[in-house]
């Protein structure tokens, strides 16, 4: 049985939980893990006034209970597997670096923020700001892979410098705002500015999306690169079909405010 | 009678050239107030409720300090917001009393959420005072803003109504419908408030001279817009007014701020923020200068950390993850959306208040205050950030709202410091 952490019952006001990641806690000892300082509203508290710690196992880790108020929960880990049984709260894999994190039902704001590595996979929706930017940086996530098979909020990638963002569901407004590079997929419709103030990087969309006039078109061609990813997310677990692999791309070129670099790919169909 | 000189805080305006009458302690009148000046005041010389009291019985001053204090120093994340109808030296008080507790400080208005804030510390601010906008600027564009009804003085204040116009100066109205400061105005240009995205990238790619697809932006008044970027391109200081309480969503602040920044490339042009609450925009100067940030700052960890969304106080209260709240000046339960005013019924509130309101009538501890710029001296900053004394045209023998949050201050005990 894996390392288990169980929230007795949901805090009053959110718990912070900075370093709560398997990598961090295979090295310690039940006593050690058990005094782990968590913060509960402005108080300081230890691990076991909240969680019941069961089971051992080394780099992975089980939390079990309404997390909703847990915050920064696998925030910095670097290695193993951390899996959330229900919804998690906000800041979940903030600054991840490398492992996977899971999570069974849905995530809250600002999750996978400065994320730099390793793999995030939500198994509900997404809130706003997904894989963004810490507040006062220009860039957000820098690396790794972010998997939503429901929703995600506003502002998915704000600033996205590098990695995937992929996204079953539909994604909110300004997604891709102000983003560097990487590549966010959506199969869903896309809400209002996609791609606004863009610089480089890719967004796909499957369905339609109200463009910003500073776009352009520029072809209709099967982009090579793109049936590679589709495909590897196809693997992860994503219901992409044949037709969208294989498939036809309008690419508009974008945005014509910043270098134009970047671009919006969206489906046409496989004639 | 005597004749008294006053400041109003009715608005973002801080028009302080306001006279009034006063006789036997009372006011007999105002003269040079507008309508929002007259509820200003009536709101704050009518009946005032008992000084303090506690589950809605009149209490002791002290008694209630003290069950405020208990109240702050048990709960886990107090929320201290409102602030906007205030002072800058009480609002200084909300932030050393929300340190003291460890709690949460968010300036919370009728409309305000902290979008263009966020918006001008991504983006920067070209901004310019009441006095330059008069003097200076040549062409006056308000984007989705209606300063006739909202500052009604604004216009006047900066020569722009039709009346005091000079003939080279330009007004601007682009709006979702014909209001009453496009009443005003020399051209009107109808933009429906869905589009205003779509609009505020192609007049950036206008004033830039960067390729628009025409086709995407086919709903757009494109001619109008055209012509307008045109006209900033060329002016010698144009001014940009905007409803900072309106503009909700964070990338349209964005884009507006932007398109500041962008025409500062071929011409001068600020960007004025309208505000709803007198001293709104000082509730922001104040906490970005005692703590780096201007809304949304935790100190639940003992130092300032600033996220809107997750520190918005309406945010906040709608997910339930409060426990206790002071309110100073701000008829929250009237005014929050539904989700965060149920929450706020069921956590106990300390509220802070000059006037009789919903919220205070419904509080735990509910303190009725000599109103600042009323009976009490104080500063605000006017909406372009200018400092302007409040004065007190008004004898009162209540302590001002500063003066509460001060001994609420001296009287906390935390179990633990961080």
């Amino acid at each position: 049985m894996p390392l288990t952490l169980t929230l007795r019952e949901p805090p009053a006001v959110p718990l912070e939980t900075e370093g709560l990641a398997p990598d961090r806690l295979a090295s310690l000892r039940r006593s050690e893990i058990e005094a782990l300082t968590v913060w509960h509203g402005n108080e300081r508290a230890q691990l076991a006034d909240f969680f019941a710690v069961s089971g051992d196992g080394d780099e992975e880790l089980l939390v079990e209970g309404d997390v909703r108020r847990v915050k920064f929960l696998g925030a910095g880990m670097t290695t193993g597997r951390l899996t959330v049984a229900r919804d998690a709260g906000m800041h979940t894999g903030a600054d991840m670096r490398g492992g996977e994190l899971v999570v069974e039902g849905d995530v809250g704001d600002f999750a996978g923020t400065g994320m730099r590595g390793g793999r995030l996979v939500v198994h509900g929706s997404a809130g706003h700001q997904l894989g963004g930017a810490h507040p006062g940086e220009r860039a957000g996530m820098r690396g790794g892979e972010i998997l939503v098979h429901g929703d995600v909020g506003d502002q998915v990638g704000a600033g996205l410098r590098r990695g995937l963002i992929a996204v079953a569901g539909r994604a909110g407004d300004g997604a891709g705002l102000r983003m560097l590079a990487g590549t966010i997929v959506a199969l869903g419709r896309f809400g209002a500015a996609a791609g606004a103030d863009m610089r480089r990087g890719t967004i796909v969309a499957m369905s339609d999306v109200t463009l910003l006039p500073t776009f352009t078109y520029a072809c209709s061609y099967r982009p090579p690169f793109l049936s590679l990813y589709l495909r590897h997310l196809r693997a992860l677990g994503l219901p992409l079909t044949d037709e969208q692999i294989e498939g036809r791309y309008a690419r508009w070129a974008g945005d014509g405010l910043e270098l134009r670099r970047g671009e919006i790919l969206i489906y046409e169909g496989n004639e | 009678m005597a004749e008294r000189a006053a400041t109003c805080a009715g608005c973002g305006c801080g028009c302080d050239d306001i006279d009034v009458a006063v006789a036997a302690g009372a006011l007999e009148r105002a003269s040079g107030t507008c309508v929002l000046g007259d509820a200003w005041l009536a709101e704050r010389t009518g009946d005032a409720p008992p000084v303090a009291r506690v589950d809605g019985r009149e209490v002791d001053f002290a008694d209630a300090v003290e069950a405020s204090a208990a109240i702050l120093g048990d709960a886990r994340l107090p929320l201290v917001c409102g602030l906007g109808q205030t002072d800058c030296e009480s609002q200084r008080a909300a932030v050393a009393l929300a340190e003291a507790v460890g709690g949460v400080i968010d300036p919370t208005g009728p409309e305000v959420d902290g979008a263009a804030g966020a918006a001008s510390q991504a983006i920067g601010v070209s901004t310019a005072s009441f006095g330059e906008l008069r003097d200076r600027a040549e062409l006056v564009v308000t984007w989705l803003a209606d300063p006739v009804t909202s500052n009604p003085r604004l216009l006047p204040r900066l020569r722009l109504d039709r009346a005091g116009r000079a003939a080279e100066r330009t007004l601007v109205v682009i709006d979702a419908r014909r209001t009453a400061t496009a009443d005003e105005a020399d051209e009107f240009i109808e933009l429906p408030p869905q589009l205003e995205l779509q609009a505020l990238w192609a007049m950036r790619a206008l004033v830039r001279d960067v390729p628009l697809d025409r086709d995407l932006a086919a709903r757009l008044p494109l001619d109008a817009l055209e012509r307008l970027a045109g006209r900033l391109r060329t002016c010698n200081y144009a001014a940009l007014i905007y409803d900072a309480g309106l503009t909700t969503a964070y990338v349209n602040a964005l884009g507006l701020l932007a398109l500041v920044r962008d025409l500062a490339r071929v011409a001068h042009v600020v960007a004025l923020p309208l505000r709803h609450e007198g001293n709104a925009r000082g509730a922001e100067d104040v906490l970005a200068w005692q703590t780096g940030y201007p809304a949304a700052v935790s100190f639940a960890r003992g130092h300032p950390r600033a996220r809107p969304g997750e520190f918005t106080a309406a945010e906040l209260l709608a997910r339930g993850e409060t426990d206790a709240a002071l309110i100073v000046g701000f008829d929250a339960l009237r005014l929050l959306p539904p989700r965060a005013a149920d929450h706020l019924r069921r956590i106990p509130t300390i509220v802070i208040d000059p006037r009789d309101t919903e919220t205070g009538a419904g509080a735990r501890v509910a303190f009725a205050t000599a109103a600042a710029g009323v009976h009490r001296d104080g500063t605000a900053h006017r909406m372009d950030g200018v400092p302007v004394a409040l004065r007190a045209p008004l004898p009162s023998d209540r302590v001002g709202d500063g003066d509460v949050l001060a001994a609420i201050e001296a009287r906390v005990t935390r179990g633990e410091e961080p």
